[in-house]
């Protein structure tokens, strides 16, 4: 199945060199870091610290969010993803296409936007929060395989007396069980690693493994906590990733007539739903946040300067490191996406990252780098560094999932006609994945722009992120803080809409180029 | 074709090998010139740009500061990072982490007292007027039920105010007393906040946030900063059942330019820091003939006879913390 893809026996040499990059990167930066914090922290003590109150009410309160945000997000989501997918209404495309934002926001714009909600009890607000981030999540995973399923099922289920209702639990249900898993599979992961949601909304009574992790390090000093709390973690992530990886089959567009239009009580529900709750907050920040004002105190420390650098600096810093990281991270990503294709289970070193928390990540950067052969942590790039390392399994999984979605016999008819492996990979698979390489690159850019645990860890003084100044600034209550926090969230948000809007303008065109391609 | 290949992709491999090595050495010359030192200090601290340019004028010596979050916090970043230390100096370190930056060998020699405060409760006088109502007096009076929902105070965990507090009601009601004061405390509905700033500029209602509770945990210099219109505080401290922090500075023991930063320390002590010291930060300054503002001598008097004292906060801490946070939890 995977013959294109494999290199000629004689390129050993350069396949050997091919791996190096990837390999290497995966096994200095993440690999090692995170063995020597586990080292230090795993002894004999350890199962005894899995039994303490505040290990086993960390463990217990991060199942439990993220469960219940799971059920929450399926339970809105899928019926929205109907609506928005399958039937036809005033507004549904733009609906469609917005619902890419609220997924890439910035963690600590999401904690800013749902300031109002504080007033409720820390786990509710906690849910909505993750509600906020995950819900288009479903939406759009559930949505787009609905979109492809034959629309002469329904009409035949029709013709035997099936109501819609039905129809839908009847006929499509069973054939999204596979994207319905996979969604909730990721909002599960997302959920149990969140860091900044669970740190603003639940202190101080409810924390995660995440949050506790932080506290055992940052408060405590207390490596065998943080050391059995990683483990627990990479392995609850790890069930939800086998989970999540067992993707549906790849949708192939077939769009063969005009969907239904919704009823119009429904369309307006779910429209208004969904712009009352993303649409509103963020336009709140938006207004607050663009205003002279307000945008001439970002040159400035902060009321008592309270910050190391101002926020102009600190954006410079943050697209700095998002560039840096979005290259290194598309780069070995979609390297290993080819590489590994055909060998998952390969191909899962590389994703493991996704699971394991920043902040644990971070401490392996402290501990790991601080002297030594590679005294990384005392540069600038080591928050770059640590970043490529994140978004790294975003871009495999998304140029994977586009390599396994080229047809086998294309290139099986290529190399029959005589193309070797460059000519194949140059006119058959680039331009087949060049689309998900650019989403991916996009998607790391912006994951690196909104990253929070292992920054607010590992830059010091000038280096400051974004969502570190904005954490700092919201965490100081204070007019000038306060307005200082709503300028630099909108500028953030106007950059998270300026990246998705770029990304998506180009896929339209290579989407329009690419049946010519073909 | 092979060739076409392995050569395009060699090169792309010897190109991320040649990122990687530049970033590498990037962080090889990472050491500062000369007469340029870096100084870390806890998010509350400030030292105007005026004084750090007189430092440069009497020594040449440039000085950086960087802020590292909370005391704690910073003390264990500094711990985390010690093989290659992120400063030469720190400045904020207090008595309830001293012992741990002892215990792990931050500093170069002795820490140097600089400054200090009272942790104390704080309460607004508007309110307690307007409801006549009798005013707290001792920390003792916060069980009572008058007070019931009336304080805020802040997490041990998370917060060195809150910790110093906790650390005076274990030298108050000793140690198998203070928990039973908490559990009084959570029956008369307190309310904990995360950090000092959620809790006296939100929450307080004597102070701009104008928030719910009339008593707050703060320290015993806050009314000073609460003078209104008519030259009176609209707060007072209860200066019984008070806990001192002192803050100290010290050389980094990894700091490659020590002899600059023992001359930082020392200017840290000169008349011009130590009379700053007050509108900057809130605190005292540490050498006694220092004169204070003249609306702190009106409103914010020290306390008398600070608590705990002789406890030792960094032996104790994490049992106390369990504890508390088994109560709160």
């Amino acid at each position: 199945m995977d013959r294109h893809l494999r290199l000629n026996r004689r390129g050993w040499a350069s396949r050997l060199a091919l791996w190096s990059a990837p390999a290497l990167f995966i096994a200095v930066l993440f690999y090692l870091p995170l063995g020597s914090i586990l080292i230090r922290g795993l002894n004999s003590n350890t199962l005894s610290v899995l039994a303490t109150p505040e290990v086993q009410a960390a463990i217990w309160f991060t199942l439990v969010q993220a469960i219940a945000s799971v059920l929450l997000a399926l339970l809105i989501g899928v019926p929205l993803a109907y609506l928005v997918y399958r039937r036809r209404f005033f507004g549904a495309s733009v609906l469609r296409n917005f619902l890419v934002i609220p997924f890439v926001l910035p963690t600590i714009i999401v904690v800013i936007a749902l300031q109002p909600i504080r007033i409720l009890p820390a786990p509710i607000a906690i849910v909505i929060a993750n509600l906020f981030l995950n819900l288009s999540l479903v939406i759009r995973i559930v949505g787009s395989v609905w979109r492809t399923i034959d629309f002469n099922l329904d009409d035949a289920a029709a013709l035997d007396g099936a109501s819609t209702f039905t129809t839908i639990t009847r006929v499509h249900l069973p054939m999204l069980r596979h994207a319905i898993s996979s969604a909730a599979a990721l909002v599960f992961l997302y959920c149990a690693t969140s860091f900044g949601i669970v740190l603003v909304f639940g202190s101080p009574k409810f924390q995660s493994i995440e949050t506790e992790t932080y506290f055992a390090l940052n408060q405590r000093l207390d490596f065998n906590t943080a050391s059995a709390l990683a483990i627990v973690q990479t392995l609850i992530t790890l069930i939800a990733f086998g989970l999540s990886s067992r993707q549906a089959e790849p949708a192939i567009e077939i769009e063969t007539r005009v969907a239904r239009r919704a009823p119009a009580l429904a369309a307006i529900l779910a429209s208004g739903f969904l712009i009352a709750f993303f649409v509103i907050p963020l336009a709140a920040i938006l207004l607050r946040g663009l205003n002279a004002n307000a945008l001439a105190n970002l040159s400035t420390l902060g009321s008592r300067g309270l910050l190391d650098i101002s926020v102009w600096q600190a954006i410079g810093n943050s697209l700095r490191n998002a560039a840096i990281a979005a290259v290194i991270a598309t780069t070995l990503g979609s390297l290993v996406a080819r590489l590994c294709a055909g060998r998952g289970w390969l191909q899962s070193l590389w994703l493991l990252p996704l699971g394991v928390s920043s902040v644990m990540l971070g401490f392996g950067y402290l501990v790991s780098f601080g002297s030594g052969p590679l005294p990384l942590r005392s540069s600038w790039m080591v928050i770059p560094l640590v970043q490529a390392i994140l978004a790294t399994p975003l871009v495999v999984r998304q140029v994977a999932a586009a390599y396994a979605g080229i047809p086998a016999d294309l290139a099986e008819a290529a190399a029959n006609a005589g193309a070797g492996s460059w000519q194949i990979w140059r006119h058959i698979e680039a331009p087949l994945i060049a689309t998900a390489i650019r989403n991916s690159a996009a998607f790391a850019l912006l994951v690196s722009l909104g990253e929070f645990g292992a920054a607010s860890l590992l830059s010091f003084g000038d280096q400051a992120t974004l969502p570190v100044v904005l954490y700092r600034l919201i965490s100081r209550p204070g007019e000038q803080n306060y307005s200082m926090a709503m300028a630099a969230a909108a500028l953030l948000i106007l950059l998270v809409f300026a990246v998705v809007a770029l990304s998506s303008t180009r896929i339209r065109i290579r989407r329009r180029r690419a049946p010519s391609a073909l | 074709m092979t060739n076409s290949i392995s050569r395009k992709f060699s090169r792309a491999a010897a190109l991320m090998a040649t990122i990687a090595i530049g970033a590498i050495s990037l962080t090889g010359c990472a050491s500062k010139p000369t007469h340029e030192i870096t100084v870390v200090v806890h998010d509350s601290v400030v030292v105007s740009k005026s004084l750090l340019n007189d430092f440069y004028k009497q020594t040449g010596i440039t000085v950086d500061l960087i802020k590292a979050g909370d005391v704690g916090t910073m003390t264990n970043k500094l711990v985390l990072t010690k093989d290659s230390p992120i400063a030469d100096a720190v400045y904020g370190i207090d008595n309830t982490f001293a012992g741990v930056a002892y215990a792990n060998k931050l500093i170069d020699g002795s820490l140097t007292a600089i400054d200090f405060g009272d942790v104390c409760l704080n309460y607004d006088k508007t309110w307690f007027s307007t409801h006549e109502q009798k005013v707290p007096t001792s920390i003792d009076d916060l069980t009572k039920p008058e007070f019931s929902g009336l304080t805020v105070l802040e997490n041990p965990n998370d917060s060195s105010t809150g910790l110093a507090f906790l650390a005076a009601t274990v030298a108050r009601f000793g140690a198998n007393g203070w928990q039973s004061y908490w559990n009084a405390l959570k029956n008369n509905n307190v309310k904990i906040d995360s950090g000092w700033e959620d809790a006296y500029y939100t929450d307080f209602s004597g102070s701009s946030g104008k928030g719910a509770y009339p008593i707050v945990l703060s320290y015993s210099s806050s009314p000073a900063d609460e003078v209104r219109a008519d030259g009176q505080s609209q707060t007072a401290a209860v200066l019984s059942g008070c806990y001192r922090q002192t803050e100290y500075a010290g050389v980094l023991a990894g700091s490659s330019h020590r002899a600059d930063a023992a001359k930082f320390v020392q200017f840290l002590l000169s008349d011009e820091v130590q009379q700053a010291i007050p509108e900057a930060m809130y605190m005292y300054p540490i050498v006694t003939s220092t004169k204070l503002p003249e609306r702190w001598a009106q409103f914010a008097p020290a306390a008398k006879l600070p608590l705990g004292g002789n406890l030792d906060v960094n032996a104790n801490r994490a049992t106390w913390l369990k504890a508390w946070t088994a109560i709160f939890g």
